[in-house]
């Protein structure tokens, strides 16, 4: 550690570990909805309480994630201490209690009382796919985010400018303002459908993209120690999402009732948007390969080169395939997307989070890596059993959604979605197997910050 | 040309371009907005419904326009799927007043005891969403 | 370190050999191919440089796609019903798979030539 104040990107990470696993859980409960098994501990929950905490939890976690990963590499790459520490520390806990409310919230009240109680019919927000949080948690998290921008911007504006913590400073500075769209929910739906999506695909495919790709530039960097060549190449990756993203919006305009030339501006926008995932692979094999570097922690190489290459996968390739208006046509609102948005959400997010954690977690403990040593052959195992359980799930689901496409929407004798449903329970059970597996994957991955202590030899 | 290479006018150009795109054909969007989605027909009763569809998390299990969860049917047709004018709004009340089904190996619906009004309400709602022109999505009438 | 690798002398093939490969799976199908194997024919394919071992690489790589994604897809089309779901519930993951795969190769072989470094295509490439 180059510098005290990033020691505070160390409660982030564990609270983001700490969400990441009881989100998997909850996954895993409704997974196992999907079959049906009348066991006590399964439907305690009704699905959509355990998909609010399955979804909702992503998200903080996720922000968690790059919170803390954003603090760790702001004071060493503006080579100055960051601006507040403290004030890092205290939004820390805010954001926790928000969660932590948000989360009981969902799992012990019903969704109307919990709207009723918070008030949600004077500022109604509450309710739509990824925005359920009450408005008044939004506003709490919003001033999180403010918080966080703020002392972000202060560090970064005081200290050395280079290409990677300007490019966080802006992904985070528009994740924050885009948000401001959570409180617009007009009465009309169409038009509540319409902005909704600038927020939901303007972070997810657009600032959260470009978060994503600062981290893994840094990561490589600190692997290869060669910035120039680094730096070359987030240039071209990024300038490729700008020019695709935007747009690219479109491809969730095809069936909500605007205009239908949203199907052409969508489709043409939305092949380019693999590119940047092309890139990425291209740039982190072109990289890793150049240097005769011999860095110590295995996993954090395993992790990084990874990552690019199940994003291609995953957001890149299995979005690209129902992302064209006649495949959407059919495709839409089925187990297809769900596929996507799994593998993609994992690929992309959740890999970049535990490399960065695989990389700074160990120096923030002032452990010495052992490549071979107990910890980090956990951490190598751990991976494999999540992302080999992941791409199983994703293409599970996906076969899953094949079918229903074609009994349910492709064929004259179109039979109704809880007929078809019986005949995909064979892969819904392969699926939750797949999320059993991913959960212990978790659980070693856990265990591997346990035993870290007794093996820093 | 040298000043084109740097990164950030590449960016900066990039960004308003596509800023401004996306804003000309939001504008245009809205213009012919009504349209297609009918918004002389929306009433306070409408909007009543949206409240409640809301604040029963119902994407929390079925999709609207697509949009929601995967584990039960589609929703923006159910009003014509239903029988439309002859019978959709009966059929739909009964439906919410029966569950759960308790059949056994069936995903239940919860029973969410909503009133007269409120049901009234998000049929009325639900009876909007059908006659939104979308590209005659879904493709078929099962969703 | 870029004056370095520009150096290496036939990187440019090496590079357009991936290229081609690429360029054959994404967006000409046939003709990108048809570009290969001329420039297979015509320059050098034997000689231990990086040149050679890519236009090598990526010419046998090229054609275990035309077997892998057109013979066996069609194969499969022709003789199993289109009528039944389970036909496309193998046809098009089969077909996904396959090609993202053939894809990543082909991407981590022009980083390789990118790096003025030789790359093997594991089990679709020949061994030298």
């Amino acid at each position: 550690m180059l510098y005290s104040s990033q020691a505070v990107a160390k409660p982030y990470f564990i609270a983001a570990i700490a969400l990441f696993a009881v989100q998997v859980l909850f996954g895993l409960l409704l997974g196992m909805q999907y079959i049906p098994v009348n066991l006590p501990f399964i439907s305690f929950i009704t699905f959509d309480a355990a998909r609010l905490i399955h979804t909702n939890l992503l998200i903080m976690w996720l922000l968690f994630g790059f919170m803390g990963s954003i603090y760790y590499i702001i004071p060493e790459e503006s080579e100055q201490e960051l601006y507040n520490p403290k004030l890092a520390i205290q939004l820390f806990w805010v954001f926790l209690s928000l969660t932590i409310i948000t989360f009981l919230g969902y799992l012990l009240l019903s969704y109307a009382t919990f709207a009723k109680i918070t008030g949600n019919q004077f500022f109604p927000t509450m309710g739509r796919e990824y925005l359920e949080q009450p408005t008044i948690i939004k506003l709490g998290l919003f001033i999180v985010l403010c918080g966080f921008s703020y002392n972000i911007a202060m560090t970064v504006l005081h200290g050395r400018k280079g290409m990677i913590n300007l490019l966080l400073l802006a992904g985070i500075v528009g994740t924050t303002i885009i948000f401001l769209m959570a409180f617009y929910n007009p009465s009309n739906l169409v038009v509540a459908k319409y902005y909704r999506w600038w927020l939901i695909h303007f972070w997810i495919e657009g600032t959260w993209e470009l978060i994503m790709e600062a981290i893994l530039a840094y990561v490589i960097y600190k692997i290869t120690g060669d910035r120039k060549i680094v730096e070359k190449w987030l240039y071209i990756i990024v300038a490729v999402t700008l020019t695709t993203t935007i747009l690219g919006i479109g491809h969730h305009y095809y069936w909500i009732g605007v205009s239908e030339y949203w199907q052409w501006v969508g489709t043409v926008f939305s092949i380019f948007e693999i590119l940047p995932f092309f890139f990425m692979v291209l740039f982190v094999f072109n990289v890793v390969n150049c240097t005769k570097c011999q860095y110590s922690n295995k996993a954090v190489k395993l992790w990084a080169l990874s990552t690019p290459i199940m994003a291609f996968l995953g957001a890149g390739v299995l979005g690209f395939l129902h992302t064209l208006a006649p495949v959407n046509y059919y495709s839409h609102g089925t187990q297809i997307t769900s596929a996507h948005s799994h593998l993609a959400f994992y690929s992309t997010y959740v890999m970049i989070v535990l490399t960065m954690i695989s990389y700074a977690m160990p120096i923030l403990r002032n452990r010495k890596i052992v490549n071979g040593g107990l910890s980090q052959r956990f951490e190598i195992l751990a991976f494999w059993l999540m992302t080999v359980s992941m791409f199983f799930m994703a293409l599970f689901i996906a076969i899953a959604g094949i079918m229903q496409v074609y009994i349910q929407r492709a064929t004259d004798l179109a039979l109704p979605f809880i007929e078809i449903q019986n005949s995909l329970m064979i892969l819904y059970w392969l699926r939750s197997i797949g999320g059993v597996v991913f959960l212990i994957g978790v659980i070693i991955y856990i265990t591997k910050f346990l035993i870290a202590k007794s093996n820093n030899l | 040309m040298k000043i084109l290479t740097k990164p950030k006018y590449i960016y900066y150009s990039s960004l308003i371009v596509f800023v401004f795109l996306l804003l000309g054909l939001t504008i245009h969007t809205m213009i012919v907005l009504p349209q297609q989605d009918h918004r002389e027909n929306l009433t306070p009763q409408i909007i009543q419904g949206k409240l409640i569809w809301e604040e029963h998390n119902c994407i929390g299990c079925h999709t609207l326009l697509g949009e929601g969860a995967y584990f039960a049917p589609e929703l923006s047709n159910v009003y014509e799927r239903r029988g439309g004018s002859h019978g959709g709004t009966y059929f739909i009340k009964a439906w919410l007043k029966a569950m759960p089904t308790n059949i056994p190996s069936r995903r239940q619906m919860p029973q969410f005891n909503l009133t007269e009004d409120e049901l009234n309400a998000l049929i009325a709602f639900l009876k909007w969403t059908s006659e939104i022109n979308n590209s005659s999505w879904p493709p078929s009438k099962k969703g | 370190m870029s004056q370095d690798i520009s150096e290496i002398p036939d990187r440019k093939m090496a590079i357009i050999a991936e290229s081609l490969y690429l360029l054959n799976l994404l967006i000409l199908p046939g003709i990108a191919f048809l570009v290969l194997v001329w420039l297979f024919i015509k320059y050098d394919n034997i000689s231990i440089g990086i040149s050679g071992c890519h236009l090598r690489q990526t010419f046998s790589a090229s054609i275990w796609v035309g077997l892998l994604l057109v013979l066996v897809t069609w194969v499969m089309l022709s003789t199993m019903n289109h009528d039944s779901p389970y036909t496309w519930m193998i046809i098009i993951p089969y077909f996904v798979i396959c090609h993202s795969a053939l894809v990543l190769l082909g991407i981590m072989g022009l980083a390789k030539a990118l790096a003025g470094k030789k790359f093997h295509y594991p089990i679709i490439g020949p061994s030298s």
